[in-house]
């Protein structure tokens, strides 16, 4: 007897996870547009330990590239001293907001759109200004995406190029561990590497 | 010296001036056979980047020095090449970023058609980058062997062993001795590896985390403890480090049993048969005897390491379809896929070679009758070749070239025009 091949799943809830892949078909008939199930997840705990992975792996990631911002403002002191006032990018886990804490110490880094650091294998480390958060601001009502709604104050002795208003930064408080990161993650003196041409090839 | 760095998509080659006195010992694969394995140089590093379509991408090669700051090392895929990832066939594409991998590679075969720059005969022994050492940019860079930790642990009949655990707030260190899973001589190097509550614990059907651990008391929740010297296998990635370290690798999985690998091996390997079902099986051409009137019987090597079931699909006296592809194995006729353009036939004889197989080769030969050859179909040249018992699907665009062999190699014009 022929086994059974088709089954009514009545309505079960489920989520899904979605590929493509080529389907049959010969190029002038087929299924052209025709999508994949790569997951499938039965039950709430089921992608709440996928999302815990997940999540525990993009701590891990923000914590040694550091939290994504920008800056909203720039107050000018004396002798290299300023307060920069910036929006923390959204999206995050809150334990990476709540480790911004005031009178906390925090590096912040000048970096370009796509957040790369953008001062060579001197890291982020070396060459971001130090200073203090000297202010923690949570914005009510409804945040736009995009933003964590988390304004930071940061005062430094000695502000860097590329800490100004609407530019990217990267910012590390104190508590998340020092790092290098990979060579393909920092330009190294020439902002062509952002988009690369035949040129980029080693010269060995 | 400035020296930028390999991303994807690009088109200078740099030939290759080697040194004289080592013109001698160059060995490259030929086309139509196998390199022997042992002949291959043996390197690993951290997967950077993937250009899946062109079956190349970076590592960043382990050596002396500072490991952040090596270059992306560019390598492609020998038409032949196997790749392993969880103990079972892959594509580069199922690999993660970060993935460290084990290497076995040869200098190009024909520089002139490489996929990724030629570099001099002797690189591998030449000072590179900040790493006070040669090593992490060798000109060898055409890959037979791709595997991941445990399928080279596997391969190589090799466990890990779990010597210490030193945990806070669910991140730590483990040390480690990767030695022979039966008889090791208790003089492996122990290594230090960090891991984080984003490590997967693999358990018999059970994917746990370090909290469970804990939990059941296996872990201590902070602090060092003694685990003992027991088996597992790891999956090892990188990401950076800090305390000054520079080369210290990452656990991203750890499998406490042989069912929980087994079962990780079976999941990669039904998503390696769908794939290679849907791109047709790889293989070269060994021999074609013409006919008349377009007819010839071509006789062909399938590529090895695949799943047996695959294989299993050549059957004497069934029809088949054969195309011809490029090195990349790359389709070559634009959006008239590989159904439209190939050879088609019947199966005349299914051939296993005696004896161990080189690696690479599957140890099966097919011989392939069909009543219009097309070209491409010659002797050394690599094909596709689909048992028709297999779905008919198109490959998707970055899966074919359209109307420009330049399109291997992309320069920026690739961008699309709108």
């Amino acid at each position: 007897m022929a086994r059974q091949r088709k089954k009514s799943l009545a309505g079960q809830s489920v989520l899904l996870g979605i590929t493509w892949r080529p389907a049959p078909g010969d190029g002038l008939n087929g299924a052209f547009t025709q999508f994949h199930i790569s997951d499938i997840w039965l039950d709430v705990a089921a992608i709440e330990s996928a999302a815990e992975f997940q999540t525990e792996t993009h701590k891990a990631f923000i914590r040694s590239r550091w939290m994504p911002a920008w800056v909203d403002a720039v107050e000018y002191g004396k002798f290299g001293r300023a307060t920069v006032t910036a929006t923390l990018f959204g999206g995050m886990d809150p334990s990476l907001y709540a480790d911004f804490q005031k009178d906390f110490q925090a590096q912040i880094n000048g970096s370009e759109s796509t957040l790369k650091h953008a001062a060579g294998h001197y890291g982020p480390g070396h060459v971001a200004s130090n200073g203090k958060i000297v202010a923690v601001t949570k914005a009510s009502g409804e945040i736009p995406l995009g933003s964590s709604g988390i304004q930071i104050q940061f005062e430094t002795d000695l502000i860097i190029e590329g800490i100004r208003p609407t530019r990217v930064v990267r910012i590390r408080p104190e508590s998340w561990p020092k790092m290098q990161i990979p060579r393909e993650e920092f330009d190294n003196g020439n902002f062509e590497e952002r988009f690369p041409t035949p040129a980029i090839f080693p010269r060995y | 010296m400035k020296r930028p760095f390999f991303v994807l998509g690009c088109s200078l080659l740099l030939l290759g001036g080697g040194a004289a006195n080592a013109a001698d010992e160059i060995f490259r694969p030929e086309a139509g056979k196998f390199p022997p394995l042992e002949k291959a140089h043996s390197y690993r590093g951290e997967l950077v980047f993937v250009d899946h379509a062109n079956r190349r991408g970076s590592i960043r090669v382990v050596g002396p020095g500072m490991f952040f700051r090596n270059d992306p090392h560019p390598f492609a895929l020998l038409p032949y090449a196997i790749v392993r990832y969880h103990g079972a066939p892959a594509d580069l594409r199922d690999i993660p970023l970060g993935t460290v991998l084990h290497v076995r590679a040869f200098l190009p075969p024909d520089p002139k058609l490489s996929a990724v720059p030629v570099l001099p005969v002797d690189n591998k022994s030449r000072p590179a980058n900040y790493s006070g050492g040669g090593g992490t940019a060798p000109a060898e860079n055409h890959v037979l062997l791709l595997e991941d930790e445990p399928s080279h642990c596997q391969r190589g009949g090799m466990i890990w062993r779990l010597k210490e655990v030193d945990l806070k707030s669910q991140a730590g260190m483990v040390i480690a001795t990767r030695e022979p899973k039966q008889g090791g001589d208790g003089k492996a190097t122990e290594e230090k590896l960090t891991f984080d509550a984003a490590t997967r614990i693999l358990r018999g059907r059970e994917r746990l985390e370090i909290a469970d651990l804990i939990a059941e008391g296996a872990w201590p929740a902070e602090g060092k403890k003694s685990l003992g010297s027991q088996a597992v296998q790891l999956g090892i990635t990188w990401k950076p480090t800090p305390d000054g370290v520079f080369t210290r690798f990452h656990i991203s999985d750890i499998w406490l049993d042989d069912t929980s690998l087994q079962r990780a091996a079976k999941s990669q390997t039904e998503t390696h048969k769908a794939f290679i079902r849907s791109r047709w099986m790889p293989a070269w051409v060994d021999a074609v005897e013409y006919g008349k009137f377009g007819r010839a019987t071509v006789t062909a090597t399938l590529f090895g390491g695949m799943d047996d079931s695959l294989y299993a699909d050549f059957k004497k006296g069934t029809s088949a379809m054969m195309n011809s592809v490029e090195n990349t194995l790359k389709h070559t006729h634009g959006a008239y896929g590989p159904a439209h353009m190939c050879s088609r036939g019947s199966i005349l004889d299914v051939i296993k070679t005696p004896g161990e197989a080189p690696l690479g080769s599957s140890g099966i030969q097919i011989r392939f009758e069909t009543d219009l050859i097309i070209e491409g179909l010659r002797p050394g040249r690599p094909v596709r070749v689909r048992p028709t018992v297999w779905p008919q699907v198109q490959v998707p665009r970055e899966e074919y070239l359209n109307d420009s062999l330049e399109e291997r190699f992309p320069t920026p014009a690739i961008f699309p025009k709108y």
